[in-house]
């Protein structure tokens, strides 16, 4: 019953030639290799000390956030404001217990549990509405959480914050260290982005991106489609959690003004300015906004208002963020290479595919007879 | 294609695949859907039929759970199923498919049809490797995409589709899962008479055990496929019987007046 040519399109290999054939046919080695090179030149950065230590971890620590909230939004379509919400969760699951003498091991597992406890509540809230209201309704989550570390002063020292004492070590390894430490930060933001890769490209991912794309007809197709988002919420605010114990351990200090309404709107600006749908893109704007952020404040004390504005100018003419605008690019390339080339000129973006084959001109024809 | 992993409830045989009793909905003071009880013999091949506007849609939203009925009862092989989930439904082996086409058109063809093969199946929640190396799986979306005509076009994303490749990939997705009763809602609409053949070579290859209902306006592609056809009209059912009874009834060409691509096309 399985036709060869079937076949031959799962195996499809694309027959563009140059620097564009080169970079299709091996874009996971790619891959790969861009983000190895990357991680060298973070640890070369993050070995050297003192300033650009510290921004290189804030760039990883928002980057994992990030990532978090594109899994969510960019496979699901469900774009959180709530996202440095669970930064700060995290965060003070480390400073608050420590503060009651517990050590740094249990309080990382109270804050992951703390984490995964909260979203679990949140999350029957937020699923059950979509688009706009999603966006909304994390927003207000964040500002719970927000107003909860602002005003129950007891626990969490209000406007003063918390200060971590308690650094975990495991065996050589200690994280009182700053060289340590950062090493560290960029060993867990590899196995996240690790983790999450794994998760958008399996079935789950899948049907993520069916979310996105359909839901009612995902759900028709027999998926309990509130589970998988329910899901989706819990795993990206443990990531946002993750990214918060991190935070913890990397600043010393956690008070209110981390997860405020403008830190929860940067997180989602650097998801949305990168590019959503591709992992990629919350690291790269993670790294962008984050130097900008450092250049900017020392000149504009309304730096925020700036961030708005480009938000506004990412969601208006770039809907795919940075990253998609860049795949677009090549992709139009390969058009514009594939159309001068012989063969399929009038479906460019179909060569490689179904080129010469018989099917390919029956259906060719009967489509230029409807439109 | 058979049964396959249905969950599906003991049941005698001559028993009806579906059943609908005194089935209504209404919309404000509307009734989309009124009083209908109609019974469909399992493995027959039902027509549906009646004017824009006469319920015909909202009848299948009733049977597949998108909509509530506001009055009677549905059931599926005997079992009252008329407050189920619509996910539920199909996985009770009730498939259906869209006037307006829902495919997943950011998509590609062969992550439509696995998605909706993992539709029944555990492995949809599964997180741990990539849906490609799920090769059964795979295997099976490319196959069912060759038996009509998309093999070629696997990853190609389904807006860039033709509009007759999208209604074939509508019902592929349907077809993916093995229903053992399916619900067709035009499943040529807006189609050139030169892409209906390949949407009625796929509904004349359905496999005999199938029981299926069709709601279709071309009496063409009806006398090709379907044996019965009920007649519905302003939300209400006011005939059935075969192809050749209801073309001849003197009610069903009054109401088609007008309407000459019914009459005879
Ligand atoms: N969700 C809804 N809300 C309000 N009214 C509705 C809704 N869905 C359908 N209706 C109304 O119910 C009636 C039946 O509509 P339905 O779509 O079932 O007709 P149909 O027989 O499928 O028509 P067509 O041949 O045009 O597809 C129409 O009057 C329609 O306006
Ligand atoms: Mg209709």
């Amino acid at each position: 019953m399985k036709s060869p040519s079937a076949a031959a399109a799962l195996n499809q290999v694309d027959d563009a030639s140059g620097v564009i054939g080169v970079v299709d046919r091996h874009r996971r080695l790619l891959s790969i290799l861009v983000g190895v090179v990357l991680v060298v030149f973070a640890g070369v950065l993050l070995g050297s000390g003192g300033f650009y230590t510290s921004l290189v971890e804030d760039i990883l620590i928002y980057a994992i956030a990030a990532m978090g909230l594109d899994f969510l939004g960019g496979y699901g379509g469900l774009v959180s404001l709530g996202q440095a919400g669970f930064i700060g969760l995290g965060a003070y699951g480390i400073a608050v217990p420590e503060a009651h003498g517990f050590g740094p091991w249990t309080s990382i597992g109270i804050a992951l549990v703390v984490v995964a406890a909260t979203a679990a509540v949140t999350g029957i809230v937020a699923i059950r509405v979509t688009g706009i209201s999603f966006v909304i309704i994390t927003l207000a989550i964040g500002q719970i959480l927000w107003g909860l570390a602002y005003r129950w002063v007891s626990l969490s020292g209000g406007d003063n914050g918390l200060v971590i004492s308690g650094f975990p070590k495991l065996g050589p390894l200690d994280l009182t260290n700053p060289q340590v430490l950062a090493f560290v930060i960029l060993a867990v933001f590899v196995v996240v982005a690790l983790v999450l890769r794994t998760l958008v490209s399996s079935p789950f991912g899948l049907s993520m991106l069916g979310i996105r794309s359909n839901e009612q007809r995902l759900r028709t197709l027999g998926y309990r489609t509130g589970l998988h988002r329910y899901l989706a919420y819990i795993i990206a605010s443990i990531v946002g959690g993750v990214a918060g114990i991190l935070y913890a351990f990397s600043n010393n200090l956690i008070s209110p003004t981390t997860m405020d309404f403008s830190h929860n709107g940067i997180i989602t600006l650097m998801a949305v300015l990168g590019g959503l749908r591709s992992l990629w893109g919350p690291v790269l704007g993670a790294l962008i906004i984050t130097l900008i952020q450092q250049e900017l404040s020392i000149y504009v004390s309304r730096w925020q208002m700036l961030m708005g504005a480009v938000f506004v100018v990412v969601v208006v003419f770039t809907p795919d963020g940075l990253w998609g605008l860049m795949r677009q690019g090549t992709a139009a390339l390969r058009r514009r290479r594939a159309r001068a080339g012989p063969g399929d000129a009038a479906r460019p973006d179909a060569a490689g595919t179904e080129a010469g084959t018989g099917q390919s001109s029956a259906t060719e024809s009967s489509e230029s007879g409807v439109r | 294609m058979s049964m396959g992993a249905h969950e599906t409830p003991a049941r005698q045989d001559g028993q009806a695949a579906l059943r609908m009793t005194k089935l209504g909905r209404r919309f404000g003071g509307i009734d989309a859907v009124k009083d209908v009880s109609l019974a469909v013999p399992k493995g027959s091949r039902f027509g549906v039929i009646g004017p824009n506007g006469a319920g015909k849609t909202t009848m299948f939203n009733l049977l597949s759970g998108e909509l509530r009925p506001t009055s009677g009862r549905v059931e599926l092989f005997g079992r009252n199923i008329t407050r189920l989930a619509p996910n539920r439904r199909v996985a009770l082996g009730l498939g259906r498919t869209y006037q307006i086409t829902r495919v997943f058109r950011d998509l590609t063809v062969l992550e439509n049809i696995t998605l909706a093969v993992h539709g029944l199946r555990k492995s949809k929640l599964s997180m741990l490797r990539p849906w490609r190396s799920y090769s059964t799986a795979v295997e099976e979306a490319a196959n069912v995409a060759s038996t009509f005509g998309l093999g070629e076009r696997l990853n190609i994303t389904a807006e860039e589709l033709s509009h007759g490749e999208v209604r074939e990939l509508e019902v592929l997705l349907t077809l993916a899962q093995k229903p053992e009763v399916l619900l067709l809602d035009e499943p040529a609409a807006g189609l050139s008479p030169a892409e209906r053949v390949g949407i009625r070579a796929l509904l004349r290859s359905l496999p005999r055990e199938l029981t299926l209902v069709m709601i279709e306006h071309d009496m063409d592609v009806l006398r090709d496929v379907v044996e019965h056809v009920a007649v519905l009209h302003f939300g209400e059912l006011v005939m059935q019987g075969t192809v050749a009874e209801v073309q001849e009834d003197a009610t069903v060409q009054e109401l088609y007046l007008g309407k000459p691509k019914v009459a005879e096309s």
